[in-house]
């Protein structure tokens, strides 16, 4: 109870601590409004024009969301191919891996002429730099199972699937899960970076506007809408695995304590 | 419940490795009867794990044949229940969700083997921890978890991988005597691999010797104490006299020696 208390007041208290710093630093004339505005300035602002915000967040939030689902539809199927069909693993695994050498957020103007300027390319962009860590997990974590499980499944009369669905694939979801908290967070920086290549909606577009007419008000009040986006989507996957893995090493209380 | 005689005949099995082929297993002929308890006894390396993994059809041998009742065994066998060293219990599952897996995978009618699985539970002293996580349990009760997913499907073969070598002597004793129980019940053919003399002597009707690498077969004994055995036997003099004959045959084989030749 103590612990769990701590966990919630100690991130409140600093957040408390740094607004309060950031309130002073402008308060008191500092930094110039027009380079930093004062949060209390900030949240005035996000308040008188939250339809506009809403509205462009939803828009963000769907590509973000659109993205890391593909992402992991992609890396995981990918996944299984280069664990199950050797052939493939051998043609294709070095060729995936090299294309990641390639900053894919250069290729976001090829999408936007392919693809216009609505949500699939930005969807593009954002699977394309999230499915790689959900790829790579999910590959060591179906690989991760030991042959003798192998053959205890295979005593008992199952075969490919049953080994997959019994065996392989509960040990590979703490994998799987790792994987997708980091695909989240790309996916989230492929939305923006679509929408800086070209869009006319969306939070990467609101940024852009008001940085164009060097609104920091409304530039802070986009980013606040964005960290709180990318935030509740994390969240959102922790909770997932928090449900699926419970039963994992790293979900036990007592073993969490000690190893952090 | 049917019941199958084992039969192993000249196999041999060929390890390809980087430093050139490594003979594991020469020429091993074995027969097991209906209902009888064998224990394979060897040395670390000697191939008596790889034997059992060929008799359950997990690993081809590459020369030779396993015939399992009247049926020549070329894939893996499902008639059969299998204890391995490591309990390989799944942490996503309590522990009768553990013993179920068996029943699940080979799609038996749930409610009877729950029940069974719970029958068995109890016969092993874990009454009460049905639903607990895997990972609360000592070593031993994962083990005796294990020997419950081996049975709980009524095989006709019971095949076990040095099931206690990395338990204590404390709980390798009670081990013992809990499978021996178990097994009495309804004595299926089983085949126990193991490097602890005492517990072969123990546990089997028929005790067999095998040599270092390559594995062959140089001594097979049959055990002629009274069942149940008990702990207080294993100070009598007949357990001290197969001890004794056994300990002979391992030094003869030069898997134990008394003064250092090196």
């Amino acid at each position: 109870m103590k612990a769990s208390l701590l966990r919630l007041a100690a991130p409140a208290a600093i957040f408390v601590v740094g607004m309060a710093g950031w309130q002073c630093l402008t308060a008191f004339g500092f930094v110039a409004p027009y380079l930093l505005p004062a949060p209390s300035q900030v949240l005035r602002r996000m308040a008188a024009v939250h339809t506009l915000l809403l509205a462009h967040s939803m828009v963000t939030g769907l590509e973000i969301l659109l993205g890391f689902v593909v992402a992991v539809v992609v890396g995981v199927l990918l996944a299984a191919a280069v664990v199950y069909i050797r052939p493939f693993e051998a043609a294709f695994y070095p060729w995936i891996i090299a294309t990641q050498a390639i900053p894919k957020v250069a290729l976001g103007p090829l999408f936007i002429v392919w693809l216009g300027l609505g949500l699939p390319p930005k969807v593009v962009i954002g699977a394309l730099i999230a499915f790689f860590p959900i790829l790579i997990d999910t590959v060591v974590g179906l690989k991760s199972i030991d042959r003798e499980s192998i053959f205890l499944l295979q005593s008992m009369g199952a075969r490919r699937w049953a080994i997959f669905r019994y065996a392989q694939l509960p040990t590979a979801l703490p994998n799987l899960f790792a994987g997708m908290k980091v695909a989240i967070t790309l996916a989230t920086v492929g939305a923006i970076v679509g929408e800086f290549v070209g869009a006319n909606e969306g939070l990467g577009y609101v940024l852009l506007f008001a940085n164009g007419t060097v609104d920091t008000t409304l530039l802070f009040g986009a980013l606040v809408m964005l960290s709180l986006l990318a935030v509740v989507f994390y969240l959102v996957v922790c909770l997932f695995e928090a449900v699926f893995i419970r039963w994992h090493v790293s979900r036990r209380g007592d073993v969490a304590r000690v190893t952090m | 419940m049917p019941n199958q005689a084992v039969r192993l005949a000249a196999i041999g099995k060929v390890f390809g490795s980087a430093g050139g082929d490594v003979v594991a297993l020469d020429g091993v002929d074995l027969e097991v009867a209906e209902r009888q308890f064998v224990a394979i006894l060897g040395p670390s390396g000697c191939g008596k794990s790889t034997l059992l993994m060929i008799t359950a059809g997990l690993i081809p041998p590459s020369v030779g044949s396993v015939t399992v009742g009247n049926v020549r065994v070329t894939k893996p066998l499902t008639d059969v229940g299998i204890v391995f060293q490591r309990d390989l219990l799944f942490d996503w599952r309590t522990v009768v969700g553990n013993v179920l897996l068996q029943a699940e995978i080979r799609r038996l009618d749930p409610a009877q083997a729950r029940a069974k699985a719970m029958a068995l539970l109890k016969q092993v002293g874990l009454e009460g921890f049905e639903n607990s996580h895997t990972w609360e349990l000592s070593g031993g009760m994962r083990q005796r978890v294990a020997i419950c997913r081996a049975l709980v499907h009524e095989c006709s073969l019971l095949l076990l991988d040095e099931p206690f070598g990395a338990l204590d002597a404390l709980t390798r004793d009670q081990m013992n005597l809990d499978l021996q129980r178990i097994w009495a019940t309804d004595k299926r053919t089983a085949i126990l691999v193991t490097h602890s003399i005492a517990e072969a002597l123990f546990l089997a009707d028929r005790v067999v010797i095998m040599s270092p690498r390559p594995g062959r077969i140089v001594s097979d004994m049959t055990i002629d104490l009274p069942r149940p055995r008990t702990l207080e036997m294993r100070d009598s003099v007949e357990f001290s006299r197969y001890q004794r004959e056994v300990r002979k045959t391992m030094e003869r084989l030069g898997v134990l020696r008394e003064e250092d030749t090196r």
